[in-house]
Protein backbone atom coordinates (compact mmCIF):
# COMPACT_ATOMS: atom_id res chain seq x y z
CA UNK A 1 0.00 0.00 0.00
CA UNK A 2 0.99 3.10 -0.82
CA UNK A 3 0.74 6.61 0.65
CA UNK A 4 1.18 9.83 -1.07
CA UNK A 5 1.26 13.74 -0.08
CA UNK A 6 1.50 16.69 -2.95
CA UNK A 7 2.38 20.44 -2.35
CA UNK A 8 3.84 23.33 -4.13
CA UNK A 9 7.13 24.86 -3.31
CA UNK A 10 10.15 26.46 -5.98
CA UNK A 11 6.92 27.12 -8.53
CA UNK A 12 6.63 23.64 -9.06
CA UNK A 13 4.90 20.81 -7.72
CA UNK A 14 6.26 18.35 -5.32
CA UNK A 15 5.00 15.09 -4.34
CA UNK A 16 6.44 12.47 -1.89
CA UNK A 17 5.22 8.68 -2.44
CA UNK A 18 6.53 5.95 -0.11
CA UNK A 19 4.87 2.45 0.52
CA UNK A 20 4.72 2.77 4.32
CA UNK A 21 2.29 4.77 5.14
CA UNK A 22 3.09 5.07 8.76
CA UNK A 23 6.43 7.33 7.99
CA UNK A 24 4.73 9.64 5.14
CA UNK A 25 4.47 12.28 7.71
CA UNK A 26 8.16 12.00 8.83
CA UNK A 27 9.25 11.31 5.27
CA UNK A 28 7.70 14.59 4.19
CA UNK A 29 9.45 16.53 6.87
CA UNK A 30 12.52 15.45 5.77
CA UNK A 31 12.12 16.62 2.21
CA UNK A 32 10.82 19.88 3.43
CA UNK A 33 13.35 20.34 5.56
CA UNK A 34 16.10 20.00 2.86
CA UNK A 35 14.00 21.93 0.33
CA UNK A 36 14.47 25.01 3.42
CA UNK A 37 18.18 24.36 3.42
CA UNK A 38 18.67 23.92 -0.41
CA UNK A 39 16.64 27.30 -0.73
CA UNK A 40 18.46 29.16 1.75
CA UNK A 41 22.02 27.75 0.61
CA UNK A 42 21.01 28.22 -3.57
CA UNK A 43 18.05 30.31 -4.22
CA UNK A 44 18.80 32.84 -7.11
CA UNK A 45 15.88 35.12 -5.93
CA UNK A 46 16.39 35.42 -2.17
CA UNK A 47 18.72 38.19 -1.54
CA UNK A 48 19.83 36.47 2.28
CA UNK A 49 20.91 33.15 0.01
CA UNK A 50 24.36 32.20 0.27
CA UNK A 51 24.26 32.31 -3.77
CA UNK A 52 23.13 35.72 -4.06
CA UNK A 53 26.33 36.91 -1.40
CA UNK A 54 28.68 35.12 -3.87
CA UNK A 55 27.18 36.61 -6.72
CA UNK A 56 26.90 40.17 -5.63
CA UNK A 57 30.31 39.54 -4.14
CA UNK A 58 32.11 37.90 -8.09
CA UNK A 59 35.31 38.01 -8.08
CA UNK A 60 35.89 37.19 -4.46
CA UNK A 61 36.51 34.16 -2.96
CA UNK A 62 33.43 33.76 -0.15
CA UNK A 63 32.99 31.34 2.26
CA UNK A 64 30.29 28.87 2.39
CA UNK A 65 28.36 26.04 3.26
CA UNK A 66 29.20 22.26 2.85
CA UNK A 67 25.72 22.21 1.24
CA UNK A 68 26.39 25.34 -0.91
CA UNK A 69 29.77 23.37 -1.89
CA UNK A 70 27.78 20.20 -2.49
CA UNK A 71 25.31 21.83 -4.81
CA UNK A 72 28.10 23.70 -6.94
CA UNK A 73 30.20 20.58 -6.82
CA UNK A 74 27.25 18.46 -8.55
CA UNK A 75 26.99 21.36 -10.74
CA UNK A 76 29.94 21.38 -12.38
CA UNK A 77 30.17 17.75 -12.75
CA UNK A 78 27.02 18.43 -14.58
CA UNK A 79 28.79 20.76 -16.91
CA UNK A 80 31.91 18.75 -17.36
CA UNK A 81 29.57 15.45 -17.97
CA UNK A 82 27.41 17.68 -21.08
CA UNK A 83 30.60 18.94 -22.58
CA UNK A 84 29.89 22.76 -21.12
CA UNK A 85 25.89 22.42 -22.27
CA UNK A 86 24.61 22.85 -18.55
CA UNK A 87 26.78 25.81 -17.19
CA UNK A 88 26.19 26.83 -13.96
CA UNK A 89 27.56 30.29 -14.98
CA UNK A 90 24.70 31.23 -17.72
CA UNK A 91 22.73 33.38 -14.59
CA UNK A 92 23.68 36.83 -16.78
CA UNK A 93 22.45 35.10 -19.78
CA UNK A 94 18.92 33.69 -17.54
CA UNK A 95 18.51 37.41 -16.50
CA UNK A 96 18.88 38.91 -19.49
CA UNK A 97 16.34 36.82 -21.39
CA UNK A 98 14.06 38.05 -18.40
CA UNK A 99 14.11 34.92 -15.99
CA UNK A 100 15.24 38.15 -12.87
CA UNK A 101 12.61 37.10 -10.43
CA UNK A 102 10.17 34.61 -9.30
CA UNK A 103 8.35 33.03 -12.25
CA UNK A 104 4.72 34.01 -11.51
CA UNK A 105 6.54 37.66 -10.88
CA UNK A 106 7.89 37.37 -14.27
CA UNK A 107 4.86 36.14 -15.94
CA UNK A 108 2.36 38.81 -14.06
CA UNK A 109 4.15 42.34 -15.37
CA UNK A 110 4.19 43.70 -18.93
CA UNK A 111 5.77 41.83 -21.44
CA UNK A 112 9.71 43.21 -22.28
CA UNK A 113 12.23 43.04 -24.16
CA UNK A 114 14.54 40.43 -23.46
CA UNK A 115 18.36 42.25 -23.24
CA UNK A 116 21.56 41.20 -25.59
CA UNK A 117 22.69 38.15 -24.78
CA UNK A 118 25.82 38.15 -22.55
CA UNK A 119 29.30 36.12 -22.55
CA UNK A 120 28.81 33.47 -20.40
CA UNK A 121 32.22 33.27 -18.03
CA UNK A 122 31.85 29.23 -18.39
CA UNK A 123 31.87 26.40 -15.52
CA UNK A 124 35.66 26.46 -15.81
CA UNK A 125 36.42 29.76 -14.28
CA UNK A 126 34.37 28.87 -11.26
CA UNK A 127 36.70 28.83 -7.62
CA UNK A 128 35.28 26.09 -5.51
CA UNK A 129 37.71 25.27 -2.76
CA UNK A 130 35.86 21.92 -1.62
CA UNK A 131 38.33 21.63 1.69
CA UNK A 132 37.98 24.88 3.09
CA UNK A 133 34.52 25.66 1.54
CA UNK A 134 35.26 28.88 0.00
CA UNK A 135 33.48 29.49 -3.48
CA UNK A 136 34.33 32.17 -5.85
CA UNK A 137 32.93 33.04 -9.10
CA UNK A 138 34.91 35.63 -12.10
CA UNK A 139 33.48 39.66 -11.79
CA UNK A 140 30.27 40.02 -13.93
CA UNK A 141 29.70 36.50 -13.46
CA UNK A 142 26.83 34.65 -11.89
CA UNK A 143 25.92 31.37 -10.96
CA UNK A 144 22.46 29.58 -11.60
CA UNK A 145 21.96 26.52 -9.56
CA UNK A 146 18.55 25.86 -11.28
CA UNK A 147 19.29 23.25 -13.59
CA UNK A 148 20.81 20.44 -11.21
CA UNK A 149 19.53 21.40 -7.69
CA UNK A 150 15.94 20.39 -7.80
CA UNK A 151 17.28 16.81 -9.24
CA UNK A 152 19.99 16.51 -6.69
CA UNK A 153 17.28 17.17 -3.55
CA UNK A 154 15.27 14.60 -5.25
CA UNK A 155 18.06 12.31 -4.78
CA UNK A 156 19.33 13.25 -1.68
CA UNK A 157 16.00 13.32 0.10
CA UNK A 158 14.98 9.82 -1.77
CA UNK A 159 18.28 8.08 -0.64
CA UNK A 160 18.34 9.46 3.02
CA UNK A 161 14.39 8.90 3.18
CA UNK A 162 14.91 5.30 1.99
CA UNK A 163 17.39 4.82 4.05
CA UNK A 164 16.15 6.27 6.99
CA UNK A 165 12.84 4.73 7.46
CA UNK A 166 13.54 1.41 5.34
CA UNK A 167 10.67 1.99 2.63
CA UNK A 168 10.66 2.19 -1.26
CA UNK A 169 10.50 6.22 -1.91
CA UNK A 170 9.28 8.31 -4.70
CA UNK A 171 10.89 11.80 -4.67
CA UNK A 172 9.16 14.10 -7.45
CA UNK A 173 9.88 17.66 -7.70
CA UNK A 174 8.57 19.60 -10.81
CA UNK A 175 9.88 17.16 -13.67
CA UNK A 176 12.36 15.63 -11.69
CA UNK A 177 11.78 11.74 -10.26
CA UNK A 178 13.90 10.26 -8.11
CA UNK A 179 12.86 6.30 -6.79
CA UNK A 180 15.12 4.51 -3.87
CA UNK A 181 14.39 1.67 -1.94
CA UNK A 182 12.95 -1.71 -3.48
CA UNK A 183 9.31 -0.88 -4.26
CA UNK A 184 7.04 -4.43 -4.61
CA UNK A 185 6.40 -3.43 -8.13
CA UNK A 186 7.90 -0.55 -9.94
CA UNK A 187 6.15 2.95 -9.81
CA UNK A 188 4.01 3.56 -12.87
CA UNK A 189 4.94 7.25 -13.95
CA UNK A 190 3.56 9.29 -16.78
CA UNK A 191 5.50 11.62 -18.53
CA UNK A 192 4.27 14.58 -20.08
CA UNK A 193 5.29 17.87 -21.44
CA UNK A 194 3.35 19.83 -18.93
CA UNK A 195 1.38 18.27 -15.92
CA UNK A 196 -2.27 17.49 -17.10
CA UNK A 197 -1.28 17.06 -20.70
CA UNK A 198 -1.78 13.54 -22.29
CA UNK A 199 1.52 11.47 -21.92
CA UNK A 200 3.03 8.16 -21.56
CA UNK A 201 2.82 5.58 -19.23
CA UNK A 202 6.13 4.16 -17.98
CA UNK A 203 7.47 2.18 -15.29
CA UNK A 204 10.45 3.43 -12.61
CA UNK A 205 11.79 0.48 -10.53
CA UNK A 206 14.91 2.49 -9.65
CA UNK A 207 17.10 5.07 -10.75
CA UNK A 208 16.78 9.20 -11.73
CA UNK A 209 13.64 10.25 -14.70
CA UNK A 210 13.71 13.98 -15.56
CA UNK A 211 11.79 15.64 -18.19
CA UNK A 212 13.16 19.18 -19.36
CA UNK A 213 11.07 21.64 -21.82
CA UNK A 214 10.92 25.05 -23.34
CA UNK A 215 7.23 24.71 -22.97
CA UNK A 216 6.79 25.38 -19.47
CA UNK A 217 8.56 27.97 -17.62
CA UNK A 218 7.92 30.40 -19.52
CA UNK A 219 6.62 33.99 -20.15
CA UNK A 220 5.09 36.59 -22.57
CA UNK A 221 7.90 39.20 -24.44
CA UNK A 222 6.81 41.87 -27.15
CA UNK A 223 8.09 38.89 -29.80
CA UNK A 224 6.68 35.78 -28.53
CA UNK A 225 6.88 33.88 -25.58
CA UNK A 226 10.41 33.92 -23.71
CA UNK A 227 12.10 30.86 -21.47
CA UNK A 228 14.78 29.99 -19.70
CA UNK A 229 16.94 27.31 -21.02
CA UNK A 230 20.07 28.66 -22.05
CA UNK A 231 22.13 27.26 -25.13
CA UNK A 232 25.68 28.66 -23.63
CA UNK A 233 27.30 28.54 -26.91
CA UNK A 234 25.36 31.65 -27.71
CA UNK A 235 24.39 33.05 -24.55
CA UNK A 236 20.31 32.96 -25.59
CA UNK A 237 17.36 31.31 -24.69
CA UNK A 238 17.60 27.56 -26.61
CA UNK A 239 16.33 27.59 -29.82
CA UNK A 240 17.44 23.42 -30.89
CA UNK A 241 14.82 21.37 -32.28
CA UNK A 242 14.13 19.66 -29.18
CA UNK A 243 11.36 21.47 -26.91
CA UNK A 244 11.11 18.35 -24.40
CA UNK A 245 13.27 15.93 -23.26
CA UNK A 246 12.45 13.08 -20.84
CA UNK A 247 15.64 10.62 -19.68
CA UNK A 248 15.92 7.93 -17.43
CA UNK A 249 19.85 7.29 -15.64
CA UNK A 250 20.48 5.84 -12.56
CA UNK A 251 20.43 9.18 -10.68
CA UNK A 252 18.55 12.26 -11.06
CA UNK A 253 21.19 14.71 -11.45
CA UNK A 254 22.27 12.60 -14.07
CA UNK A 255 18.64 12.30 -15.97
CA UNK A 256 18.58 15.63 -15.32
CA UNK A 257 21.89 16.66 -17.21
CA UNK A 258 21.47 15.04 -20.06
CA UNK A 259 17.57 16.24 -20.67
CA UNK A 260 18.82 20.00 -19.97
CA UNK A 261 21.78 19.57 -22.13
CA UNK A 262 19.21 18.80 -25.31
CA UNK A 263 17.27 20.96 -25.10
CA UNK A 264 20.17 23.69 -24.56
CA UNK A 265 22.21 22.36 -27.52
CA UNK A 266 20.01 19.96 -29.49
CA UNK A 267 21.42 17.54 -31.76
CA UNK A 268 25.13 18.05 -30.50
CA UNK A 269 23.98 16.80 -26.78
CA UNK A 270 22.67 13.43 -28.56
CA UNK A 271 25.86 12.02 -29.33
CA UNK A 272 26.84 12.18 -25.79
CA UNK A 273 23.06 10.79 -24.76
CA UNK A 274 23.78 7.65 -27.06
CA UNK A 275 27.09 7.09 -25.66
CA UNK A 276 25.42 7.13 -21.87
CA UNK A 277 23.11 5.04 -23.33
CA UNK A 278 20.32 6.20 -21.08
CA UNK A 279 16.96 5.86 -22.46
CA UNK A 280 15.22 8.93 -23.62
CA UNK A 281 12.55 10.38 -25.64
CA UNK A 282 12.70 13.22 -27.22
CA UNK A 283 9.65 15.59 -28.65
CA UNK A 284 10.56 18.10 -31.59
CA UNK A 285 9.13 21.67 -31.97
CA UNK A 286 6.45 20.33 -34.35
CA UNK A 287 5.31 17.38 -31.95
CA UNK A 288 7.44 14.63 -33.17
CA UNK A 289 8.35 11.92 -30.86
CA UNK A 290 11.83 9.96 -31.26
CA UNK A 291 12.47 7.25 -28.42
CA UNK A 292 16.67 6.38 -28.23
CA UNK A 293 18.47 4.24 -26.24
CA UNK A 294 15.93 1.57 -25.41
CA UNK A 295 13.01 3.60 -23.81
CA UNK A 296 9.80 1.32 -23.64
CA UNK A 297 8.70 1.18 -27.08
CA UNK A 298 5.50 0.20 -25.62
CA UNK A 299 4.88 3.01 -23.38
CA UNK A 300 1.04 4.34 -23.91
CA UNK A 301 -0.83 7.30 -23.73
CA UNK A 302 -2.22 8.02 -20.49
CA UNK B 1 78.60 -34.67 35.17
CA UNK B 2 76.47 -36.66 33.39
CA UNK B 3 77.55 -39.01 31.02
CA UNK B 4 76.03 -41.62 28.85
CA UNK B 5 77.14 -45.19 27.18
CA UNK B 6 76.76 -43.70 23.80
CA UNK B 7 80.42 -44.20 21.89
CA UNK B 8 81.84 -41.23 20.03
CA UNK B 9 81.01 -42.01 16.82
CA UNK B 10 77.28 -42.70 17.17
CA UNK B 11 76.82 -39.04 19.16
CA UNK B 12 77.96 -37.43 15.85
CA UNK B 13 75.88 -39.43 13.85
CA UNK B 14 73.06 -38.02 16.16
CA UNK B 15 73.63 -34.53 16.09
CA UNK B 16 74.63 -34.64 12.53
CA UNK B 17 71.07 -35.74 11.75
CA UNK B 18 69.11 -33.82 13.91
CA UNK B 19 70.97 -30.60 12.05
CA UNK B 20 69.94 -32.12 8.77
CA UNK B 21 66.21 -32.43 10.26
CA UNK B 22 66.64 -28.84 11.53
CA UNK B 23 67.46 -27.46 8.27
CA UNK B 24 65.14 -29.58 6.23
CA UNK B 25 62.20 -28.21 8.54
CA UNK B 26 63.66 -24.34 8.25
CA UNK B 27 63.70 -24.64 4.14
CA UNK B 28 60.75 -26.10 3.91
CA UNK B 29 58.80 -23.62 6.49
CA UNK B 30 60.26 -20.82 4.43
CA UNK B 31 58.67 -22.61 1.43
CA UNK B 32 55.04 -23.17 2.80
CA UNK B 33 55.57 -19.51 3.94
CA UNK B 34 56.34 -18.10 0.74
CA UNK B 35 53.70 -19.92 -1.34
CA UNK B 36 50.86 -18.94 1.19
CA UNK B 37 52.01 -15.44 0.35
CA UNK B 38 52.06 -15.72 -3.22
CA UNK B 39 48.37 -17.68 -2.55
CA UNK B 40 47.12 -14.58 -0.35
CA UNK B 41 48.70 -11.74 -2.86
CA UNK B 42 46.85 -13.11 -5.73
CA UNK B 43 43.22 -13.13 -4.28
CA UNK B 44 44.17 -9.68 -3.38
CA UNK B 45 44.73 -8.74 -6.87
CA UNK B 46 42.22 -7.04 -9.03
CA UNK B 47 42.30 -9.79 -11.45
CA UNK B 48 44.39 -7.87 -14.13
CA UNK B 49 47.72 -8.57 -12.04
CA UNK B 50 48.23 -4.93 -11.52
CA UNK B 51 47.24 -5.14 -8.15
CA UNK B 52 46.18 -1.50 -8.30
CA UNK B 53 43.75 -0.03 -5.91
CA UNK B 54 40.82 1.53 -7.49
CA UNK B 55 40.24 4.99 -6.37
CA UNK B 56 36.84 7.08 -6.24
CA UNK B 57 36.62 9.59 -8.92
CA UNK B 58 36.26 13.18 -8.05
CA UNK B 59 32.61 13.28 -8.71
CA UNK B 60 32.35 10.08 -6.71
CA UNK B 61 33.80 11.95 -3.90
CA UNK B 62 32.18 14.75 -3.58
CA UNK B 63 29.89 14.42 -0.33
CA UNK B 64 26.33 14.37 -0.48
CA UNK B 65 26.25 14.21 -3.78
CA UNK B 66 23.35 12.30 -5.99
CA UNK B 67 24.97 8.51 -5.18
CA UNK B 68 23.29 5.39 -7.01
CA UNK B 69 21.37 2.76 -6.28
CA UNK B 70 24.57 0.44 -7.57
CA UNK B 71 22.33 -0.78 -10.70
CA UNK B 72 23.00 1.11 -13.64
CA UNK B 73 20.37 -1.35 -16.10
CA UNK B 74 17.51 0.73 -17.29
CA UNK B 75 15.20 1.74 -14.62
CA UNK B 76 12.39 2.14 -16.98
CA UNK B 77 9.83 -0.16 -18.28
CA UNK B 78 6.81 -0.69 -20.33
CA UNK B 79 3.64 0.16 -17.87
CA UNK B 80 0.63 -2.77 -18.13
CA UNK B 81 -2.29 -1.10 -19.38
CA UNK B 82 -5.08 -0.33 -16.94
CA UNK B 83 -2.66 0.37 -14.16
CA UNK B 84 -3.05 3.59 -12.39
CA UNK B 85 -0.14 6.26 -12.85
CA UNK B 86 1.51 7.11 -9.02
CA UNK B 87 3.17 10.10 -10.14
CA UNK B 88 4.80 12.19 -12.88
CA UNK B 89 7.81 13.47 -14.85
CA UNK B 90 6.21 16.38 -16.39
CA UNK B 91 8.48 19.27 -17.82
CA UNK B 92 9.98 22.16 -15.89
Amino acid sequence: MTASRTWNAWSCTVRLTVDDPAVLGAACGELKALMDRVDKAASRFRPDSELSIVNTRAGALVPVSRLLVDLVDVSLVAAQMSGGAVDPTVGPAVIAAGYDADIEAVRRRFPQAPEDPTQIAGWQEVRLNRKLALLGVPKDCALDLGATAKAWTADRAANVISKRYGCAVLVEIGGDLRAAGTPKKPWVITVAERAGDQGVLVTLAHGGLTTSTRTVRRWQTPTGYGHHVIDPRTGRPAEGPYRTASVWAPTAVRANTFSTALIATGEAAVGRLKLSGHPARLIADDGEATELCGWPTASRAA
Amino acid sequence: MVTTDESQPNRRRWLHRASAAAIATAVLGVGATGISVAVVSSKHSNGTGAGTTATPSSSDSSSGSSSDDGSSSSGVGSADSGSTSQGGSNGS
